[in-house]
């Protein structure tokens, strides 16, 4: 027994010694990447990342705020290649696991997204989490870099610029998931973010430290594929009725004209706490009709106008103006796809799935050919359940 | 054999003492003309009551050998006749007075022992807010005492022994008749009888030589300074081993869920000691894994920690010369530095060494960037999560080692591997015949309800069936409720 | 420490912990129900349907394990075929758990190492697991059934905070339409297939001569089955309302891609509480393997169990090495499912069927010969 102990304990001596810990990288060894890009130049492919540069302070404290970022590139044939052309200039490996967003450029959307998302899936590293974020009209590189909200780091200003969603629907947070889900869907095709560099309107203020500040970006809008392949871009109201049709929407807000009898272009806003979405799909004689019914509860946010809402039916009418509004929206956002797009990025097709499954074994190929076809009926219905601290309009003198 | 002649037993006394001076040998006689000795050891003895009672009333009333009048007039109230001289030496050392009478066979060994003792004080060790501050004391007839007072019944017995060659130390066993558990208590006395030692210098040595495993890191035996806590577990149908000469009492069995316990659970409001209890079993699992698991995390799977933890760690690591695992190593071996030397330190020097401790591992060594912040504070938690469980501080020290390195070496995976071999050895152990993790493996509930929360002291109405086999009802369950 | 041996005791509950954990741990690790082709959205469902083909698969063992209560496996298979036969059956029913040993050790090491350690050399992976998993087993049968007493609240609290704390990225959109897109008979086969995953019935009828009441075998038996039920259910609802079904298909291990995705905040790291949860388990399904090997293998060769581990060690390493060294496992090249399963069913159909004809035929003598020998407890 006592010979076992010894082999045993000589055996675990030589492991622990000779091995030396193969695996482990100590935190300065590695380059944390938040945000990454990817982008065609030259037939090659370009893989940006944002790297966080830690700054080592002399009084050993390192705190949060000498956190600054530096930008490497590598290419390649393939995004592996690129990947760990890296190490090459800069030294260092790329981090991926706590990268929050990839942004792809215009070109290699054009091309084709599912060949690059392989290996995005197939390592350990990148969190299937990750925003899937198309750069509208330029290179990924181009948006990166940029950072004018009030975040330390660009990566989280392009983070929180894509979840402000929340905030307001006219933008579109899908991530990986989401993005390959629809993909294998039949009949479905999916909708991405998308990024855009806007020149800002310059103030006269003392300079900031970082970033430079006549860019921002901005994420209204979002970029439609077929299957994979970018085909076009949705703006921002049309965005918003994408969201509306899908159920995305946490807190929106509709803007409306005033129903009064008076001249100009008066409006109010009505904020959506709560958006019920119902699709259906109905057969009629070998004629599809898709149909949407939405239910919104909101509170007023604005009032412009002479109309004394104090009274129930006069709020009746700004509940149905405001249904109205949302109406010819969805209704004119569902056209354009159907004629721009021709095929269904709403989900229609599981809607029908569901209803009639014998059939759609037979049509599921040609979903998209159908639903470019097919009849959109929409009903919403409005529910003003506040009006906020005021009860009448501040326009509206007491006689 | 005692010799009728005092001249023989006093030379073969001498001679059994080595001519020890404080030896004493005193020969006088009654006014009735019988010769008499008397033999102790200085010291040991009450010189009030000897001359008082003892001497004087002899010297005056003595008239023949005969034992009914010996007796009649040695007054004091403790007298054994003994006929051989070597139980005469067990008795002196022991600090009782010899009397011989010349012609007589037989000695009288009278009990007048006196000596000095610390006064009854709280214990160091094991200090409380609410709950009795008396604390045993080196002297095994006052333990006894001490026990009495808290449980005032007659079915309190105590069994005594000497063990130890050389120091022939007075073990007493005490247990409550009728709830005590059989089959331990013979087991007890089994290993007991078979120790065969040198000396028995503190209870610590019986300890190991009737342990069922010596060999793991907790102790399957509970040591305690307070007779509340004593008293408390006789209730339960425990053993306790009482050895003079030391204010450390031995309770057996012991079960794992007992090292999160105090004393003083009972006392305070119940919510309050529930939510101390499940404390100290989070602490438990803090003070071992924490160190190895942060190592782990750091070096193999980064991935694991929220962003902005994973940005602060990595700055913090920039300049610091050691390697994450060695770094946590030393600063562990470091904290076991720290508390050793500051239980050795005499008092008055106590206090600059921590000042010294934490200023220069603290505050000088973070900004010289020797060590990282993070890790100091991960030190300090472990350290302090340690200190709340007193009692399995033994074993929780190496394991937290054999985990660090473990965990800088494997990754998580060494962790858990770690975990399951830690756990299986805790699982091993038996304390007596009875399961070491006795309420969570195999689960009992009746005695889960005083093992991991406390529950109102009116649903205590069993004792934990394992230990006491009779007399399982501790009290009739109240009728109605009465929360 | 010379203390009288005392028989393992396992309660009953500690036997139904242990059953369960061994066998949750193939849905939680790479849940191959998914993966096959027959049910989409109503997997949920074939689920549900395999309890009773579980129930009928297992059925030969259960009633010969009730019949001859309170010995094991080993023991009647002697009995009722006689000593040579039984021998030479001790030996299959030895290489098929050997064999598994093997196979779980093999495809630990390789999940392992390529989802966790890419760079490490197995080896290193491996002999850390061999220790531990000796120490484990050293210790008996009994502290094994303890261990599980302890470690069943972990796992599953684990698993069942991992699942609520990702409800909301759930859509059950995804199991629309319901029960319309597969026939019932897809369904059944599905359900058959799934039933005949689970092979853990062996570690339950080797253990019944140490369960301590002996009637409740049966107990045992349908507890653990309906909890792995509800267990693979929750597990596989919770992947593909997340992951979605078609992606589901395409990933080795789903639910720790499940794990990734949540995320509270910007705190990202709950991946980590089912690392260790899952490697927690694993290694404890491997020790039980090799616990019953080492007992086996003890039995036929009439040593003492100890001296069986190195041996067995040995076979260990050197085919996981081999094999891990060559190809994948978990990609199922090597070893196609039917494989693992036909190993299975000999064991748990085939020699059981078999055992049971003979019983039928040699009733009279056995009982003659159980009347003489001395009843077990």
């Amino acid at each position: 027994m006592k010979w076992k102990i010894v082999i045993l304990i000589s055996y675990l001596m030589c492991i622990v010694i000779l091995t030396g810990c193969f695996d482990a990288n100590e935190l300065d060894q590695l380059a944390i990447s938040l945000v990454v890009g990817l982008d065609l130049e030259n037939d090659k492919l370009l893989y940006t990342a944002e790297v966080i540069d830690l700054r080592y302070s002399s009084e050993g404290s390192g705190s949060i705020n000498d956190v600054s970022v530096k930008y490497v590139q590598g290419t390649g044939n393939t995004v592996y290649e690129a990947f760990r052309d890296i190490p090459l200039k800069f030294g260092r490996r790329i981090y991926g696991a706590h990268i929050k967003a990839v942004i792809f450029g215009e070109d290699i959307a054009k091309k084709g997204l599912v060949p690059y998302m392989d290996v995005l899936f197939r390592s350990r590293e990148i969190r299937e989490s990750a925003y899937v974020i198309v750069a509208k009209g330029a290179k990924a590189y181009e948006v990166m870099g940029i950072n004018s909200g009030s975040e330390q780091m660009p990566a989280n200003y392009i983070v929180s610029v894509i979840e402000s969603i929340e905030h307001n629907a006219k933008t579109i947070d899908t991530n990986i998931i989401d993005f390959i889900n629809y993909y294998y869907r039949m009949g479905q095709h999916p909708v991405t973010a998308v990024l855009e560099k806007k020149e800002k309107l310059a103030l006269n203020h003392t300079g900031e430290e970082t970033g430079t500040q006549e860019f921002e970006l901005s994420s209204i809008g979002s970029a439609v594929f077929k299957n994979d392949i970018l085909v076009g871009y949705l703006n921002g109201n049309d965005t918003k009725s994408f969201n509306f049709i899908l159920g995305n929407v946490n807190s929106g807000v509709i803007t409306f004209p005033t129903p009064v009898e008076e001249d100009g272009n008066l409006f109010s806003f009505l904020v959506a706490i709560k958006v019920n979405t119902k699709n259906d799909v109905l057969l009629e004689n070998d004629r599809i009709i898709l149909k949407t019914k939405i239910k919104i509860k909101g509170y007023l946010g604005e009032v412009e106008g002479n109309i004394d809402i104090t009274k129930g039916e006069n709020l009746e009418k700004m509940a149905e103006a405001c249904s109205k509004t949302v109406e010819e929206g969805i209704k004119s956002t569902v056209k354009k796809v159907q004629q721009e797009f021709g095929f269904d990025i709403f989900g229609f097709s599981h809607e029908f799935h569901k209803k009639y499954t014998n059939e759609w074994r037979k049509i599921e190929g040609n979903w998209d050919e159908i639903f470019a076809e097919a009849d959109f009926e929409i009903e919403v219905d409005t529910d003003i359940i506040s009006t906020g601290l005021l009860n009448k309009p501040l326009t509206v003198k007491e006689k | 054999m005692i010799s009728k002649k005092i001249k023989t037993n006093k030379e073969q006394l001498i001679k059994l003492f080595n001519n020890s001076t404080d030896f004493v040998t005193y020969e006088f006689e009654s006014i009735f003309n019988i010769k008499l000795m008397i033999s102790y050891l200085e010291g040991l003895v009450d010189r009030d009551i000897l001359d008082r009672d003892v001497l004087k009333s002899l010297i005056f009333n003595l008239r023949d050998k005969n034992p009914k009048d010996v007796r009649r007039y040695i007054m004091t109230s403790k007298i054994r006749e003994i006929d051989d001289i070597l139980d005469t030496v067990n008795e002196i050392v022991y600090g009782k007075v010899i009397l011989f009478i010349e012609g007589s066979r037989v000695a009288y060994s009278i009990e007048l022992s006196k000596w000095d003792k610390r006064t009854v004080e709280e214990p160091q060790s094991e200090s409380v807010i609410r709950g009795p501050k008396e604390g045993f004391i080196e002297d095994i007839a006052v333990n006894k005492v001490l026990l009495r007072r808290k449980i005032r019944n007659n079915n309190l017995v105590f069994e005594d022994l000497r063990l130890g060659e050389q120091t022939q130390t007075m073990i007493s066993i005490a247990y409550i008749k009728g709830i005590v558990n059989e089959d331990i208590l013979e087991e007890l006395k089994n290993r007991l009888n078979k120790i065969n030692i040198d000396s028995i210098l503190e209870s610590g040595y019986i300890e190991e030589l009737i342990e069922d495993t010596p060999r793991t890191l907790f102790s399957t035996i509970t040591v305690t300074e307070k007779p509340d806590i004593t008293a408390a577990k006789l209730l339960e149908g425990r053993i306790a081993i009482l050895t003079d000469g030391t204010p450390h009492v031995l309770i057996v069995p012991k079960l794992f869920v007992e090292g999160l316990m105090s004393n003083e659970d009972y006392y305070i409001r119940p919510f309050y000691s529930s939510f101390l209890r499940v404390l100290r079993a989070v602490s438990f699992i803090i003070t071992i894994y924490l160190p190895g698991a942060f190592v782990a995390l750091q070096l193999y799977h980064q991935e694991m920690i929220p962003t902005v933890l994973l940005i602060s760690a990595a700055s913090a690591r920039e300049g610091v010369p050691l390697p994450v695992m060695i770094e946590t190593t030393a600063m562990i071996l470091a904290l076991e530095l720290t508390k050793e030397s500051s239980l050795r330190l005499p008092k008055n020097i106590g206090s600059t060494v921590t000042i010294f401790g934490a200023l220069v591992l603290g505050q000088a060594a973070v900004q010289a960037s020797l060590v990282s912040a993070p890790t100091v504070i991960l030190v300090s938690i472990t350290a302090l999560s340690e200190f709340i469980i007193p009692q399995l501080s033994q074993g929780i020290v190496l394991y937290r080692l054999l985990i660090t390195i473990l965990g800088g070496f494997f990754g998580i995976y060494g962790v858990v591997c770690g975990f399951l071999m830690i756990t299986m050895q805790i699982i091993s152990i038996e304390s007596f015949g009875i399961p070491y993790t006795w309420t969570l493996a195999p689960i009992n509930k009746t005695a889960l309800k005083d093992g991991t929360i406390r529950v109102f002291l009116n649903k205590f109405i069993y004792r934990p069936t394992t230990i006491a086999r009779r007399n399982v009802k501790r009290q009739v369950p109240p009728k109605g409720d009465r929360l | 420490m010379g203390k009288t041996k005392v028989k393992d005791k396992i309660y009953t509950h500690q036997a139904i912990f242990l059953i369960t954990i061994y066998r949750s741990m193939t849905p939680l690790t790479y849940a191959p129900l998914l993966k096959s082709s027959f049910a989409n959205q109503d997997t949920w469902f074939m689920i549900l349907l395999s309890i009773p083909y579980t129930i009928l698969y297992c059925l030969p063992l259960l009633y010969l394990s009730n019949k001859f209560m309170g010995m094991d496996l080993l023991e009647y298979t002697e009995t009722i075929t006689g000593k040579f036969v039984g021998r030479i059956l001790e030996t299959i029913y030895g290489i098929i758990f050997l064999f598994y040993l093997t196979f779980f050790t093999t495809s630990f090491i390789e999940i392992l190492n390529s989802a966790l350690y890419p760079n490490t050399p197995p080896w290193v992976n491996l002999s850390i697991l061999i220790v531990t998993v000796i120490y484990i087993v050293s210790k008996g049968a009994m502290n094994i059934a303890r261990l599980s007493e302890i470690l069943f609240p972990i796992l599953f609290f684990t698993f069942f905070m991992l699942l609520i704390l990702g409800f909301e990225d759930y859509n059950f959109q995804y199991f629309f339409p319901i029960l319309r897109d597969s026939t019932f008979k897809q369904l059944s086969l599905g359900a058959m297939l799934n039933s005949v995953y689970y092979i853990d019935i062996l570690i339950l009828v080797m253990l019944t001569s140490h369960l301590e009441k002996k009637k409740d075998l049966n107990k045992v038996f349908i507890h653990s089955l309906l909890y792995t039920a509800i267990t693979t259910l929750f597990a596989s609802v919770a992947i593909q309302a997340t992951l979605g079904i078609a992606y589901a298909k395409y990933i080795n291990f789903p639910f720790y891609n499940y794990a990734r995705l949540i995320r509270i905040g910007d705190t990202m790291g709950f991946d980590l509480l089912y690392i260790i949860t899952w490697m927690i388990g694993f290694i404890f399904r491997i020790s039980g393997y090799f616990y019953i090997t080492t007992v086996t293998f003890g039995k036929l060769f009439n040593v003492d169990e100890r001296k069986t581990y190195i041996p067995i060690t040995i076979i260990m390493i050197v085919v996981a090495l081999y094999v891990q060294g060559k190809t994948t496992i978990v990609t199922e090249k090597i070893i196609s499912p039917l494989f693992v399963i036909g190993v299975g069913s000999v064991g748990i159909i085939l020699i059981p069927v078999i055992l049971l004809i003979t019983y039928f035929f040699r009733r009279k003598s056995i009982k003659s010969e159980n009347t003489g020998s001395s009843k077990r407890n």
